[in-house]
């Protein structure tokens, strides 16, 4: 039964798009860690080899920071799915232990777990294979330091991680809570790390990090080049205490949750919960109220406020929703990965100044907001399909550019949620480490230039979700979109009058601020925001509306009333104005 | 008034679901009876504004509800026969969510109207709870509310007692009538004596086609002394089902009844009985495609 489940689980994961990111973004992170030449690790300096075993058990024992991230995705995902998709009662019926349920799902979510930190010493070793790398501080790969470090340090690691994923989101049935545990526990992690640090009794600090990465360094401290370079820390001591004192606590944990578990429909009620509610009056003693007269608006300010509304309903909707959750904390933590593993600049510790914030922010982001774009764009548009709501609000009369609008709008609003939590990320990072310069009008200023490349996209994504008029067509032609954008740049097709939303770089010096390299970028801005209108526009005519999809149904319904042609016709216009601009320009490619 | 000319429609994969429909709907309540698939929700999501019908028209006081769509839509409180909801969103925050959709703007009016629908269909006490957590039946009354907001005078509810316990299910008809003495109401249902106790004008669809139309106790009246009834012996059934027109097979007991539609004493050991709607609905769709028979 049990390996029935685990194999259930499997196919679902493989067949899973997030699985494969997370695991495409976790083999890039360990080959970054390990074939960059702008971070340098635990010691690897002079004769230390990059790829030393005191580097691999290191390196996979600091990346434990990044599983706890790992667990509550999977593990935290596959625990409450019967619950989110109400499948849980069609298995609470058959006579399967609970046992096996279980653990069949706790297995399934911490063998994803171990198979994506599988990708990211995939990403250390493949990054150690680089060409680019000194032939000379490379020794052979220390396969013994990767199955030690996963037997001792990895594995362990995720048990315990999964362990608490697990006892919280059997306890809470929440996403939501869920994720504030993950990063309640993540924060406190750090604090005890912080407090312990500089504490006379060393062996307190190696005992209370879950990771086991201070009892690993205590082991290390006073060893030479030689030894980091062949040997591997002894199971012994601190480090098999911490080791044993929290696969003890995983075991309490597991305990704990199979004890909490509940198969019933509401799951673990606290008492402070209000007790049941006033039973529903019998129908007799209902009101009868009279309903009361309104006026239905359609005049522009109704249309205004409808088109506020529909931003804001839907940016609620979306920004609780675990998605959006779990790639705000990614881009957070690659951040705060990068800040940290790159403050070193060839050995030379870097002022955290605001020029460098924003440039790691946005570097660190940039592959998330792509994300979540794509993504959002599709589930946005697509709210009231798939939630089977469109049959009721595509009979009200609010006009179509309403739910275009609103819905562009709660996308770009993301976009801005993910920039100002990186910003005040990367703020408070600067005031931790004792930098106070913050320089709050560069924020601004920088996060709105970063901004609009996202924009436009945005509005891409909306367009081709529009027109292709199917959520995973959608999402496939912007795939193509950004691989074919990938592939003219190999092809140096990179002019910027043709690559859509592309515009000239903005550098910016503590000197002069952005000088005179502002004026044509902003005018390829400008150029690129009216092809966005204009795609905007084609958008709104073929908004979907109704049961039927089919293009032929959205082509003459559009025959009925032309609104959209003027705004397309602003494009040209805009066009030959950057256009002598870009002549006098540089055509760099950027973004 | 509502008519309804000429209607066609064919889907995609070939099904045609409406032959030439014409119907004229006056004020009032006006039930549509047929089997599953017969062309109903097609027929009530092409009024709604929803689907393009290939060929045929629909006014409304005079208004063309295909063409002129948008004002149409105004006029409209439309219940989808499947109707979903964001399981992570308030009651009322929901309800609040499509009355701005709708076009009560104003916050305060707003209010009343949401407030006074919850009311309505006796969900005022859940209104701050989830609508993952409604149960069927309760989120078929969110439904309904949400159909009702701004005093439609279209109000197309496709199924609106499906998963209604009776007491609501009898809430929901008593306002339905209320609010249908001025608006026309067109509701779908596969309750027969609902159409029977509430709607002064219904029709039968079946195969996309109307086979009746008429008023329900016209329509009864016309089968006077024609509908039979004998309980039978299992065995027996199939050769009476060769021999009579079988309107309907009951259980009774254990036993089957049939009523049997004849002009005239069908024999041994059958009686007369009063026929009612549900005997017209089976004579209707034991017919074969017959050319519409208008009774009233
Ligand atoms: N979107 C669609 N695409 C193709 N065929 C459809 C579609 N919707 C309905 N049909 C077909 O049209 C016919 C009429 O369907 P409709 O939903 O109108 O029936 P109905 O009278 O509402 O039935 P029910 O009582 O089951 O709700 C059926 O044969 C159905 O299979
Ligand atoms: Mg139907």
């Amino acid at each position: 039964m049990l390996g029935h489940l685990l194999r259930f689980e499997r196919r679902l994961l493989l067949g899973s798009g997030l699985f494969w990111i997370v695991a495409l973004v976790y083999g890039a992170i360990g080959f970054g860690a390990m074939a960059s030449d702008n971070v340098s690790f635990g010691g690897g300096v002079g004769n230390v080899l990059r790829n030393a075993p005191a580097v691999v058990v290191t390196l996979l024992g600091a990346f434990s920071v990044i599983s706890v991230l790992l667990a509550t995705i999977f593990v935290g995902g596959i625990a409450l799915r019967d619950f989110e998709q109400r499948t849980a009662e069609l298995f609470f019926v058959t006579p399967m232990k609970k046992r096996d349920y279980l653990l069949g799902r706790f297995g399934g979510g911490l063998l994803a777990a171990i198979g994506i930190m599988l990708m990211l010493a995939l990403g250390l070793w493949v990054g150690s294979m680089m060409p680019w790398l000194d032939a000379t501080r490379l020794g052979p790969t220390p396969w013994t330091a990767y199955l030690w470090s996963f037997v001792v340090l990895v594995i362990p690691n995720l048990l315990f991680v999964s362990a608490l994923m697990f006892l919280l989101a059997t306890a809470t049935r929440s996403m939501l809570y869920t994720y504030l545990g993950a990063i309640a526990f993540f924060v406190l992690w750090q604090m005890s790390d912080f407090l312990t640090r500089d504490l006379d009794s060393r062996w307190i600090a190696a005992l209370v990090d879950p990771s086991g990465s201070n009892a690993i360094y205590d082991h290390m401290r006073y060893w030479s080049s030689a030894e980091l370079n062949s040997r591997l820390p002894e199971l012994t001591g601190l480090l098999l205490a911490n080791r044993a004192l929290w696969l003890g606590i995983t075991a309490l944990l597991l305990i704990g949750a199979f004890a909490l578990f509940r198969v019933d429909r509401e799951g673990l009620v606290l008492r402070r919960r209000k007790q049941a509610e006033a039973a529903a009056p019998a129908a007799s003693t209902a009101a009868r109220v009279p309903l009361v007269p309104v006026a239905l608006r359609t005049d522009r300010a109704a249309q205004w406020k409808q088109y506020l509304h529909q931003a804001a309903f839907d940016l609620r909707g979306a920004v609780t929703g675990a998605p959006f959750i779990v790639m705000l904390l990614l881009g957070l933590l690659l951040t705060f990965s990068v800040l940290k593993f790159s403050g070193v600049m060839y050995g030379t510790e870097l002022y955290p100044v605001t020029r460098q914030m924003l440039s790691t922010l946005s570097g660190s982001l940039n592959l998330f907001l792509v994300i979540v774009v794509t993504f959002y764009a599709g589930e946005l548009i697509w709210r009231e399909r798939s939630m089977r709501v469109s049959e009721a609000t595509d009979a009200f009369p609010a006009p179509n550019w309403v739910p275009l609008a609103g819905k562009l709008t709660a996308l770009l609003g993301l976009i801005v949620v993910l920039f100002a939590a990186g910003a005040l990320f990367t703020i408070g990072y600067q005031i931790a480490s004792g930098y106070t310069t913050i320089e709050p009008m560069l924020y601004v200023k920088g996060i709105a230039l970063e901004i609009v490349p996202f924009v436009l996209m945005a509005v891409l994504a909306v367009f081709l979700q529009v027109v292709s008029g199917n959520k995973f067509v959608g999402y496939l032609l912007m795939i193509v979109y950004l691989v074919s954008r990938f592939a003219m740049t190999m092809y140096d097709f990179d002019h910027l009058l043709y690559r859509y939303g592309g515009a000239s770089r903005t550098p910016y010096s503590d000197m002069n601020g952005y000088g005179h390299f502002i004026g044509p970028h902003l005018w390829f801005r400008a150029y690129w925001a009216a092809f966005a209108v204009a795609l905007l526009a084609l958008a709104a005519a073929f908004w979907p509306r109704g049961t039927s999809l089919a293009f032929r149904d959205r082509v003459r319904e559009r025959a009925r009333g032309c609104a959209a042609d003027r705004a397309a016709s602003c494009w040209p216009a805009v066009w030959s104005r950057s256009s002598r601009s870009a002549a006098g320009s540089s055509t760099t490619p950027m973004c | 008034m509502l008519e309804i000319r000429d209607l066609s429609k064919t889907y995609a994969n070939g099904v045609q679901a409406l032959k030439s429909v014409s119907l004229d709907i006056p004020k009032g309540m006006f039930g549509l009876l047929g089997p599953n698939g017969a062309g109903k929700s097609t027929l009530m999501r092409t009024i709604a504004t929803l689907q393009d019908a290939d060929s045929g028209s629909v006014h409304l006081d005079g208004l063309d509800v295909l063409v002129e769509k948008d004002e149409a839509r105004r006029r409209l409180g439309y219940l989808p026969q499947e109707f979903g909801v964001y399981p992570k969103v308030r009651a009322e925050d929901m309800l609040d969510h499509f009355a701005i959709l709708k076009g009560v703007v104003d916050r305060k009016q707003r209010k009343e109207v949401v407030q006074g629908l919850l009311r309505q269909v006796n969900l005022w006490d859940a209104r701050a709870r989830k609508l993952g957590g409604f149960s069927g039946g309760m989120r078929q009354r969110f439904g309904i509310a949400q159909a009702l907001i701004g005093q439609p005078s279209l109000i197309i509810v496709d199924e609106p007692t499906a998963g209604l316990d009776p007491e609501e299910r009898n809430r929901f008809l008593n306002l339905l009538a209320e609010i249908g003495e001025k608006v026309v109401v067109i509701l779908s249902t596969h309750i027969v004596e609902d159409v029977t106790d509430l709607c002064p004008r219904m029709a039968i669809i079946a195969g996309g086609q109307v086979r009746l139309t008429g008023e329900p106790h016209e329509t009864i009246r016309s089968l006077d002394g024609r509908v039979w009834r004998k309980t039978v012996r299992k065995q027996e059934l199939e050769a009476i089902q060769a021999t009579h027109v079988v309107l309907s097979t009951r259980l009774v007991g254990g036993q089957p009844v049939i009523h049997v539609l004849s002009d005239a004493y069908p024999g041994d050991g059958f009686e007369a009985v009063a026929p009612d709607l549900e005997d017209v609905y089976f004579g209707e769709l034991r017919r074969q495609a017959a050319p519409v028979a208008a009774a009233a």
